[in-house]
């Protein structure tokens, strides 16, 4: 990776950062439709210590799966106006700079919103951990990993159609659906303690890596589409 | 078109198709039977004692044996001299049904008449021993698989070719394969949970093979939601990036279902009769795939002509809706009788290929009468 390529990838996150920092447009609509998920789920379901371990993961990544979605119709959106994206395709920048730039931008919200989530479900549904946490971290990392990296190649597709904020899930729910249950069935088992999470934890960073590569190889040609 | 040659070929399609029909469909004699005794190997003539020797015919060759066991052998039926007994030509291995040994009751073996491919031509598919009638839905539903699974790889080089030679034709053959593979793979997600009632007692499993297939389908829907809703000029570019998106995911759908529990027993077919029907159906129904994808290909290419001279009116989709009777989940297992859901896969088998095929018949009549208008001003 060159060094213009790195600046290039800063300069773009430290943009986000900063319209984010001064809107907080959709960091605030994500924890706030996140909080309602888990609310709403912990109203429905009233589950007991044992229940809940087992149910958490899946709650904790649907719930996340669904405010990285409301996050990710936003980061291109913005790009739209006054013709940004425009501007980017005939300057002479890397696109994958600015494909990198804007995954580590949307993996820097969702991660962030996780810190604060994570609290919140412990209280919610009376979590304790029968097996090692640590390798929930690992869990947490390549999960989000492998949902921001797909999920910001969509989004960059989406905004070409016509229907944008609606064909976003559609096209991005499909291709997750191997890694979201994935996701749950290792929290559970890390949660639970019944099972090791490592076969899972692998597959999620084959995962990451397979979907990053197909992503940086496809993004140019999704960006100059016509 | 070739128009000489299409009638033709339309004619062989069907003849293959109710051919491979009448053979899954039709109920072949039972040329299966159990032996109850321990035998030692031998190289003269042995008569078994056995269950039945209905059909049984002396010359034809005899699979003794289960393949579990690793004793399975294949002899000459030498005679058949009472109703429960068979004389083969020798043994080469012992046999004493330790594999498919019934819990409490005799240790058994089976004994097969294994009909030679010399008279199987007219040797219709038995019923299999242990799923029963269902099991014919089998005959429908394995080559809708293999078809759609070849048209989705179709999809996936044709989609490859697009972004690397930026060719229409490979850009055609991307969005005619999605299509006629998403055909293919609703009748593989509606035949086998009618199968999957009676063999599973449940609609639906968590088991790899078909939760593959679900997202697969899901997926290619998805493909085809995109190439209908882009921005004009774009879709073919995005659907191709999205066509390479779902091919990496297959392997990885599969695996991530491997780890859940359920694994239905695989299917063994144990006649080689089921074997021929299977190949014949297989052989009927990537023909018809080829022929639907040959037709559409045509509309297609008759599709764009048009839309190059008159683009503000070609572009209405073809949606592929699918109802399922409800009053099915609502049945006990009780009740269930086997031949009407054999029957009603195969007739929702043929429903979506009819449905589809009046699909594109509407679509011929609209593209015919837009020509007309063409023609005319």
């Amino acid at each position: 990776m060159s060094s213009s390529l790195l600046k290039l990838t800063a300069v773009n996150i430290a943009k986000d950062l900063r319209l984010e920092w001064r809107s907080r447009d959709v960091f605030n609509s994500m924890l706030f439709f996140a909080v309602l998920v888990v609310v709403i789920f912990s109203f429905s379901f009233e589950p007991t210590v044992d229940e809940s371990r087992r149910m958490a993961g899946g709650l904790f990544w649907v719930a996340f799966l669904f405010s990285t979605i409301v996050a990710l119709n936003q980061s291109w959106a913005r790009e739209l106006r006054n013709g940004v994206l425009d501007a980017y395709r005939i300057s002479p920048s890397a696109p994958e700079a600015l494909f990198l730039g804007k995954c580590l931008g949307n993996f820097i919200f969702v991660a962030l919103l996780e810190c604060l989530m994570v609290p919140l479900f412990v209280l919610f549904y009376n979590l304790s951990s029968v097996g090692p946490v640590w390798q929930l971290l690992l869990v947490l990392l390549l999960g989000t990993w492998g949902l921001v990296i797909n999920g910001t190649f969509f989004a960059a597709m989406s905004i070409r159609t016509r229907n944008r904020e609606l064909m976003l899930p559609l096209l991005l729910l499909p291709v997750s659906i191997p890694a979201v249950a994935t996701m749950v069935e290792a929290t559970k088992d890390v949660l639970t303690g019944e099972a090791s999470p490592v076969p899972h934890i692998k597959f999620l960073a084959v995962y990451c890596v397979v979907f990053t590569a197909a992503s940086f190889l496809l993004f140019e040609t999704v960006l100059n589409a016509e | 078109m070739n128009s000489k040659l299409y009638p033709l070929l339309v004619g062989l399609v069907l003849v293959l198709l109710s051919y491979g029909t009448y053979l899954a469909l039709t109920n072949g004699v039972s040329k299966t039977t159990f032996s109850f005794v321990r035998v030692e190997a031998s190289d003269s003539p042995v008569t078994l004692p056995v269950v039945s020797t209905e059909n049984f015919v002396p010359g034809e060759p005899a699979r003794i044996d289960s393949e579990e066991s690793h004793v399975q052998e294949t002899q000459t039926i030498v005679a058949v001299p009472d109703a429960t007994h068979v004389t083969v030509a020798r043994l080469d291995h012992p046999h004493d049904g330790a594999v498919i040994g019934t819990e409490g009751g005799p240790q058994g073996f089976t004994i097969v008449d294994w009909t030679p491919l010399s008279r199987m031509l007219n040797a219709p598919a038995p019923t299999e021993s242990t799923m029963g009638e269902v099991q014919r839905i089998f005959y429908y539903h394995v080559p809708a698989a293999t078809c759609a699974y070849t048209l989705f790889f179709i999809n996936f080089i044709a989609s490859i070719l697009y972004l690397w030679k930026r060719s229409a034709k490979a850009d055609m053959w991307a969005a005619i394969s999605a299509e006629v593979g998403l055909v293919f793979s609703t009748v593989v997600l509606i035949t086998g949970p009618i199968w999957g009632r009676v063999a599973w007692n449940t609609w639906w499993a968590w088991e790899p093979r078909l939760t593959t297939f679900l997202i697969l389908w899901l997926l290619y829907v998805s493909y085809l939601v995109l190439r209908r809703s882009a921005e004009a000029g774009s879709s073919s570019v995005l659907a191709a990036a999205l066509a390479v998106f779902a091919f990496l995911d297959v392997p990885f759908s599969y695996m991530a279902n491997r780890f859940r529990g359920h694994h239905p027993p695989p299917i063994t077919l144990e006649d080689p009769r089921m074997k021929f029907a299977l190949m014949i159906n297989m052989l009927a129904f990537l023909a018809f795939a080829g022929l639907i994808v040959w037709f559409r290909y045509q509309l297609e290419k008759t599709d764009r002509q048009i839309a190059a001279i008159h683009i503000e009116r070609a572009t209405r989709g073809v949606m592929i809706s699918m109802a399922f009777p409800a009053i099915f989940f609502f049945q006990v297992r009780q009740n269930l009788n086997p031949v009407h859901y054999l029957y009603a896969a195969y007739i929702a088998a043929w429903v979506i290929y009819i449905g589809y095929l009046l699909l594109l018949m509407r679509k011929v009549a609209r593209l015919r009468r837009e020509e007309e208008e063409l023609l005319d001003s």
